[in-house]
């Protein structure tokens, strides 16, 4: 018996001291000050890979944007004026079918290598020779050589090494690099392309010793579309940005660390180390944020308010993002479609072709409540955009007539369409929304609820679906209307009209939305050189997506950051990767 | 029988099983279309166009058989495919993924079978009477919480409203740079065995006390199984004849239930520990999500619902693998304790 | 009969026991009477779906409206509890029927009749024990899609090996009786020995363990939900609920326990019903464990 109490003591001292020790005092009193030197953000997701090559996704660019630097960067929080990084300048040719950038001298790589011409030609061309399935290295592609890619659909080349070769060279005895253009394009773009991930400058020497492409010509193929075991820059790195990779602790955890030999300067780095974990729950990160453990958290959009006037907390708001998130029509939805009813107009179904008619367009999205949706599913912070030209492009047009809702426009163009008087005759299909994303459940329900009360009906069911099975969906055509958010590639409007509006777009193509005219449009815009004319294009397509309606556009968002008081410095550029932004021009300090 | 070839015996049998479960979980991944398991390679919406190009490339509406048979004969030559869900090498994952739920199962296995050991006996030797029913409660109460709920609300009580004081997550934030600077050696990646192997108390307390809850939380619900065993062995062995004898012979009653009926007792829960080890060891899936402790059960759910489909089968084999081996060295250990049982036969 | 009677009265000597009905009892009547008590609002489609009171992402705390207050997106608390009894009866009700089923039939086929047969059903079960449930349980559901019906499939399937296991060894022992051999001598066919004889005297423990399992079902069903691969948002179902509000369970500076009732009051609730079922099943194991003494 006595033994057994002094057992159950010993426990409980011991738990106690290990809470002493542990405990940090967090609680009332403001959020102490910790880890000097060290960044330390939380967020959601997970990494896909490090190679600049492959990363197509946010979480990767971000880390590639703070360990490898491109040819040029945006100029602070400007999307359409550049720095030179890895060049100091560069000079557009007369037919706008060269550029040629001067290299930096004195520019080391994190592991004392010095860079030249040779690693910039090796990295874009490293890129078009890898060029891995469904990666981004098709923005190299069609501006300089007009194809999506080194391959066909079929798997067949359609570019050969010459081909690569010459548009990418070193000129002027070693000092620049060169890019050839097969016909003359906007320099702009190109410009914003070169400041994406896909624009960084790898170490060449680095690379092929660890068994990449040797950058020669004879069996270049066998380096092509690799799987992601062999891609040596997957979990390795060497750039010349403010920081090196220390430790990838997959998963989870990223750490990176001051690059010595940063052509900077080390001491301009203000951060010893930047660290990036991967926390799926908001209390968790909320309460790192709150304990000083973290420096800026991810917030979902439905606990923002969790942090209002919570001192220390620098909360900043109404950042508008380069995003946009819309409902989009099935024109020609296939048959066996699951979310079609009974698959005819007969009270219990719609037809393939229901979305067709554009007066069931228009009652639709007359019938959609924006203002409800921005103030109670986005707790206020979007705005609505009439088109998928939004605000912060260029060429946006603030002038561009919008719907809005009008339940007795909705009532009237839903009883004269082309299938008849559809509170009469009824309907019913199936929205679907991925699984987890209360705020697009919300739309959907927004639209049936109306619909509801126009016509009891007028029946529109809400289904939740994996994300998988939701992208299944959308690439088998078997959906009548989907949501979906399209974040930019670079800032530019040609980025996003052509997956919302060309006729092969991303969701215009499953959707079956073709309009020769707009595709034209598209394709001129892409390659004009003429800024009168883009301002013209692209002004002309905003209206034509009022006037043709391939879906309800619904809001581009407003964002937030949530950072400590003792993080300064921070500016918005809605075109960088990752929250924290442009990482190197803040600082951190006590005071 | 010899016990050498009937541990071989044993293992062999292992195939037949490791064929079984991974056909059928191929079988079950093939309900889905060709497009939608493509899309576990979907890293950006833009890749939503080339859902067929990726289909081609993994070939993935090949028949049933020539994708099993590829799976197979990668395996066979020692590579089981990668891993989407944490970008690697599935052989290196599960390594690197292992240690978190080692971890957890070694402390939870000796806090469950302690303490069910400890209430079991004194709910067999206070049968019916009031503790035993209190006892029984509280265990049964305990196998009734659902564990995502019990984590959930122990996070809100010791994270939330003690500020931060039992956190989530293996280390905090400041350990967790320290133990990768080479100052610090890894040998198992186990935090608490790694910070006694380099004598260093901070990294040893800091991992103790980011595993209180999930330990916790695992063993309140696991302890009611083990108090229930132990009880209904004891009240079985205290009914036996030599516990009468020990009885008759004036023995105190504290060492008649402790001493004699307790270590006979004990046999059945030895061998259900065994099984614990292994179902712990094949990762708590919702402790490991809850409290951000990344392991074998996070990933293997991660791989089920984004149709890793080489995950979820390497995991298969990992598990069944791991049952069979657990089985054998519990009937094994039941030989040697037991002297009534034969290997290969039953009870005598 | 007077075996059930002694049963019965058994159960209600013991205290636990007596618990555990009363409880049982209780949530018996709540989903009986789910439409009286939470009925459903005017116009309102689906009464499993809980209404909604706008689209406000911050759970508001009990109020006249709202007696157990609001979950994330504004769904009636009390609503969703109330009508999640009778979400939890379906499920366990019809994952343990079928598994019971497929079991004996399964199982009585294996113990009965031996040999080949026995052999290919004890490894096909084997097969299925190898592997963690709660995971094959998750690919299952991911492959059929997130539903309730795919739930209560994925947990039949995940179910139905340790009932036929559980019968073929009952079976096993009941094979060797003398009435049984008896019953062939006489010419019975194997059929009927089976069902006049064997089975009722090997069911007992199954139907313990199918008591017990209610709990069980409830639970993973709930995990499932939870982890949401189970019921959809919005659906009357505790274990969703309970996901409502997992962004809650901290709440702002100075009211940490701010949401309590969003976490706490559905998992209560799965807490008594599982309790409630628990209790029962384990009176059961002590009354029918044939190495314990009986009183």
């Amino acid at each position: 018996m006595a033994k057994r109490v002094l057992m159950c003591i010993v426990a409980v001292v011991g738990i106690i001291a290990l809470l002493v020790t542990g405990c940090t005092g967090g609680g009332g009193g403001g959020i102490p000050y910790k880890n000097p030197g060290v960044f330390v953000q939380e967020t959601i997701g997970e990494l896909d890979t490090l190679d600049p090559a492959w990363a197509y996704d946010t979480a990767s660019g971000e880390q590639i944007y703070y360990m490898y630097e491109g040819l040029v960067g945006y100029d602070g929080n400007h999307t359409d004026q550049f720095v030179g990084l890895m060049a100091t300048n560069w000079t557009i040719a007369a037919n706008s079918s060269q550029i040629t950038f001067q290299i930096r001298p004195d520019v080391r790589f994190s592991n004392g290598d010095y860079m030249t011409a040779e690693d910039v030609e090796y990295s874009f061309e490293r890129a078009m020779v890898l060029d891995p399935d469904y990666g981004p290295v098709w923005m190299l592609y069609f501006p300089l050589l007009d194809t999506y890619g080194s391959r066909d659909g079929d798997g067949g080349f359609v570019v050969n090494a010459t081909q690569i070769d010459n548009a990418v060279e070193v000129v002027n005895n070693g000092t620049c690099v060169q890019f050839n253009f097969v016909r003359p394009y906007p320099m702009q773009t190109f410009l914003q392309i070169l400041c994406g991930s896909w624009g960084s400058i790898v170490n060449k020497a680095f690379c092929v010793a660890h068994g990449d492409w040797p950058g020669s010509w004879n069996n270049w193929t066998l380096y092509n579309n690799p799987d992601k075991e062999d891609l040596v820059l997957h979990d390795i790195a060497c750039g010349t940005g403010p920081w090196a990779l220390e430790a990838w602790n997959q998963p989870g955890e990223i750490k990176l660390v001051k690059n010595q030999y940063y052509w900077k300067g080390a001491e301009t780095i203000p951060f010893d180390r930047v660290v990036t974990k991967f926390v799926d729950a908001w209390p968790s990160r909320k309460l790192s944020l709150l304990a000083g453990d973290a420096d800026l958290v991810y917030c979902p959009r439905t606990n923002i308010h969790d942090l209002d006037g919570v001192a220390d907390v620098q909360a900043i708001t109404g950042l508008p993002e380069l995003t946009i998130d819309s409902f989009y029509f099935n024109l020609n939805i296939t048959p066996d479609s699951p979310y079609i009813g009974s698959g005819s107009l007969d009270g219990n179904g719609i037809p393939t072709d229901f979305f067709s008619d554009i007066n069931v367009r228009k009652g639709l999205t007359y019938a959609f409540d924006w203002n409800t949706y921005i103030q109670q599913a986005m707790q206020g912070e979007a705005e609505q955009r009439g088109s998928p030209i939004i605000k912060g492009l260029p060429y946006y047009n603030e002038a561009t007539p919008m719907y809005s809702h009008c339940l007795t426009l909705a009532k009237y163009y839903l009883e004269n369409s082309a299938w008849g008087n559809l509170s009469a005759i009824g309907f019913k299909f199936t929205l679907i929304y991925n699984t987890g994303n209360l705020v697009r459940k919300t739309a959907c329900e927004i639209l049936a609820n109306n619909l509801f009360a126009i016509s009891s009906k007028m029946q529109v069911a809400v289904l939740a679906k994996s994300w998988s099975s939701t992208l299944a969906t959308i690439r088998g055509r078997q959906w009548a209307m989907f949501q979906i958010g399209w974040l930019m590639d670079y800032a530019d409007p040609d980025n996003f009209v052509f997956p919302y509006m060309h006729s092969q777009g991303l969701f215009a193509g499953p959707a079956s939305y073709h309009n020769a005219t707009v595709d034209a449009l598209i394709e001129e815009g892409a390659i004009c050189t003429n800024t009168t004319r883009r301002q013209e294009i692209y002004y002309t397509l905003q209206e034509a997506w009022y006037l043709d309606l391939p879906g309800i556009m619904l809001v581009q968002p407003l964002g937030r950051r949530f950072f400590t008081k003792y993080i300064h410095g921070f500016y918005f550029n809605p075109a960088l990767c990752g929250a924290p932004g442009p990482l190197y021009y803040m600082s951190k300090s006590a005071t | 029988m010899e016990l050498r070839a009937y541990i071989i015996r044993r293992l062999l049998l292992v195939v037949p099983v490791l064929f079984g479960v991974t056909l059928f979980i191929f079988g079950i991944t093939m309900l889905f279309s060709p497009l939608e398991r493509a899309t576990l390679y979907v890293t950006n919406i833009r890749q939503l166009t080339d859902l067929p190009a990726i289909v081609e490339k993994y070939g993935l509406d090949k028949p049933f058989f020539v994708q099993y048979g590829t799976w197979l004969g990668q395996v066979l030559r020692g590579n089981l495919g990668w891993s989407q869900v944490v970008s690697m090498p599935i052989a290196e994952a599960i390594p690197h993924l292992l240690p978190a739920t080692l971890e957890l199962a070694i402390f939870a296995v000796p806090v469950i079978i302690l303490v069910g050991i400890f209430f079991g006996t004194k709910s067999a030797a206070h049968k019916d009477k009031p503790l035993d029913h209190g006892t029984r409660l509280v265990a049964i109460m305990g196998w009734s919480l659902p564990s995502f709920w019990l984590g959930l609300i122990l996070l809100m009580i010791f994270y939330g409203y003690f500020s931060g004081l039992l956190p989530p997550g293996r280390l905090s934030t400041e350990v967790s740079i320290f133990v990768d600077l080479p100052g610090f050696t890894r040998y198992t990646h186990i935090n608490t065995i790694d910070a006694i192997l380099n004598l260093n108390g901070r990294v040893l307390l800091d991992s103790l006390r980011h595993l209180i809850l999930p330990v916790t939380t695992i063993s309140v619900i696991n302890m009611a199984f083990i108090m229930r065993l132990m009880r209904s062995s004891m009240l079985e062995s205290l009914g036996k004849g030599y516990i009468l004898t020990a009885r008759a012979k004036g023995l105190p009653e504290k060492v008649v239930v402790n001493k004699h009926a307790r270590r006979n007792a004990l046999i059945p829960v030895i061998t259900v520990s065994g099984y614990l080890f292994a179902g712990l060891a094949s990762g708590a899936v919702i402790t490991e999500t809850i409290f951000s402790f990344k392991g074998i059960g996070w990933w293997a759910w991660q791989a089920a619902i984004r149709l890793d489909i080489a995950s979820v089968l390497a995991f298969a084999l990992f598990t069944a693998t791991l049952f069979v081996i657990v089985n054998l060295i519990v009937d094994i250990l039941y030989t040697r304790i037991d002297p009534r049982v034969r290997l290969g036969g039953g009870v005598q | 009969m007077s075996e059930w009677k002694l049963t019965g009265r058994q159960l209600v000597r013991n205290p636990l026991s007596l618990v555990g009905l009363v409880i049982i009892a209780l949530f018996i009547v709540i989903a009986i009477a789910a439409p009286f008590i939470a009925p459903p609002p005017e116009g309102h489609r689906d009464p499993y779906m809980i209404p909604r009171d706008g689209y406000w992402a911050e759970p508001q705390p009990p109020s006249k409206d709202h007696i157990f207050g609001t979950t994330q997106g504004q769904y009636d608390i009390f609503y969703g509890v109330i009508w999640g009894t009778r979400t939890a009866f379906r499920v366990a009700l019809v994952v343990i029927s079928v598994t019971l089923l497929i079991g004996i039939v399964l199982g009585s086929l294996a113990g009965y009749f031996g040999g080949v047969i026995d052999e290919v059903i004890m490894r096909i079960t084997d097969i299925f024990l190898a592997f963690p449930s709660l995971i094959l349980a998750m690919a299952l559901v991911s492959v059929l899609g997130q539903s309730l019906r795919s739930v209560m499939i994925a947990l039949i399937i995940v179910w139905w090996p340790s009932y036929a296991r559980l019968i073929r060894g009952d079976i096993l022992q009941v094979r060797e009786e003398d009435y049984v051999e008896a019953a062939r001598g006489l010419g019975a066919s194997s059929f009927r020995v089976i069902i006049r004889h064997v089975l009722p005297n090997a069911i007992y423990p199954t139907l313990i363990m199918a008591s017990l399992d209610i709990g069980a079902v409830v639970l993973t069903a709930a995990a499932l939900s939870f982890l949401g691969l189970g019921a959809p948002e919005g659906y009357a179902d505790w274990g969703q609920m309970t996901e409502f509000a997992r962004n809650w369970i901290v709440g702002p500076i100075g009211e940490p326990l701010k949401y309590w009732y969003a976490v706490l009051i559905p998992g209560l609730f799965i807490l008594f019903f599982v309790l409630g079922w628990n209790l029962l099943g384990d009176a059961f194991r002590d009354i029918f464990d044939p190495r314990l003494a009986r009183r």
